[in-house]
């Protein structure tokens, strides 16, 4: 989920990223919805990141403290000298997203867009010190972020298959059917991570119906 | 004002009959497990658990309130504690868990979490207490890292269930 490419304008500072690797086999019809789902992820985590003063991007970690001066007159006027990059709050407010083919451009949008590129600094012009949220061309998110990314997409492609397993699931009698069944399904995977998904979506249901929970 | 509980029931009718099999208890740890370490977190960094509520809203006159009683741009719904420390999750009937602030929590508390669940306005009609949403309401889904926490809680109580039916 590499970043393709970044805008910095007075109107709008984002990064657009690439999933087409992550979305690899999935049906076009549950692209949508897991793309939403993906971004707003991306904007939660930010968030996160923010509030804990920390990059969301790889390779960025803790940001760095604020000058002296600086978080003297923030503390005074928020309670708060952390640098999480939330004065007004009116910037990491207008953080947003949107979807267009396997892509999604996270971004500030509107007048907070020149603030965001002073901390970003993807147009390179920036005289600020580095506070990184959105990636930067070639960049991408932290392990932690991109993992969750791949859980959320595991989980929602289980519940959508689970429909269609429906008419499948009657010939199953052993242990190794049904695992061949699941794998055939959710793809090639240790039979523990079948069972997790399998029994955290809604695939449990499926088996439920069909007595065959006890074969996992 | 409202003082109803805050509050959200789990009941996977599915496991019916695997029922008898479910620890007692294991329901309600693996969700105050979850309470502690993805919802309430997440609150007290000022972000709603609810999927795509994102940050609280910011308070409208921090020098009037919190004035010098907290951080003022951070609202994280904890000024005494006294409110969270009522978001529980307890197992009801069998197989389903409720969690939030029960309906037997202190009378203050259930007014201040149903004003910050709800938000309130003033005789004129314009907000007083912003809405703060921090439990899901019907439709509505916990964000995606809770989501996922909750779905592997219930993986973690049926894969005891399972083991002790077949006796493992």
């Amino acid at each position: 989920m590499e970043t393709k490419k970044t805008k910095a304008t007075g109107s709008e500072t984002s990064a657009t990223i690439d999933l087409s690797e992550e979305l690899k086999g999935t049906p076009k019809k549950q692209r949508q919805e897991i793309l939403d789902a993906i971004g707003e992820i991306l904007i939660e985590r930010t968030l996160e990141a923010l509030a804990s003063q920390k990059s969301p991007v790889e390779g960025y970690g803790r940001f760095k403290a604020l000058d002296q001066e600086y978080r003297k007159k923030k503390k005074e006027e928020t309670g708060s000298g952390d640098a999480n990059l939330d004065y007004s709050g009116s910037m990491i407010s207008s953080l947003d997203f949107n979807v267009s083919g396997n892509e999604i451009t996270i971004g500030v949008f509107g007048d907070d867009a020149p603030k965001a590129d002073g901390h970003n600094n993807l147009s390179g012009a920036s005289t600020l010190p580095l506070r990184r949220f959105l990636p930067a061309e070639g960049e991408t998110y932290t392990r932690d972020i991109r993992k969750l990314i791949q859980e959320e997409i595991a989980f929602t492609k289980a519940d959508k298959s689970a429909s269609g397993l429906e008419a499948l699931i009657g010939d199953v009698e052993t242990k190794t059917e049904l695992y061949a069944l699941l794998e055939a399904t959710l793809g090639e995977q240790s039979r523990g991570r079948l069972r997790e998904l399998a029994l955290g979506s809604a695939i449990r249901d499926i088996l439920y119906d069909n007595d065959l929970l006890d074969l996992l | 004002m409202s003082k109803k509980s805050v509050t959200f029931t789990f009941k996977p009718n599915d496991l019916a009959n695997i029922e008898m099999h479910i620890h007692k208890g294991d329901m309600q740890r693996e969700f105050q497990r979850v309470i502690e370490t993805e919802i309430k977190p997440s609150i007290a960094r000022g972000i709603s658990p609810v999927r795509g509520k994102r940050n609280f809203a910011k308070y409208k006159n921090p020098a009037r309130y919190p004035g010098d009683q907290k951080q003022s741009n951070k609202p994280n719904l904890e000024l005494t504690g006294e409110m969270l420390k009522e978001y529980v999750a307890r197992e009801s009937d069998g197989i389903s868990v409720t969690i939030g602030i029960h309906g037997d929590a202190p009378e203050d508390v259930l007014v201040r979490a149903n004003a910050n669940q709800n938000g309130t306005v003033n005789k004129n009609g314009e907000v007083a207490i912003a809405a703060r949403p921090f439990m899901i309401k019907d439709g509505e889904e916990f964000n995606s890292k809770i989501s996922i926490a909750i779905r592997k809680a219930f993986v973690s109580v049926i894969t005891k269930a399972l083991k002790s039916m077949k006796g493992r």
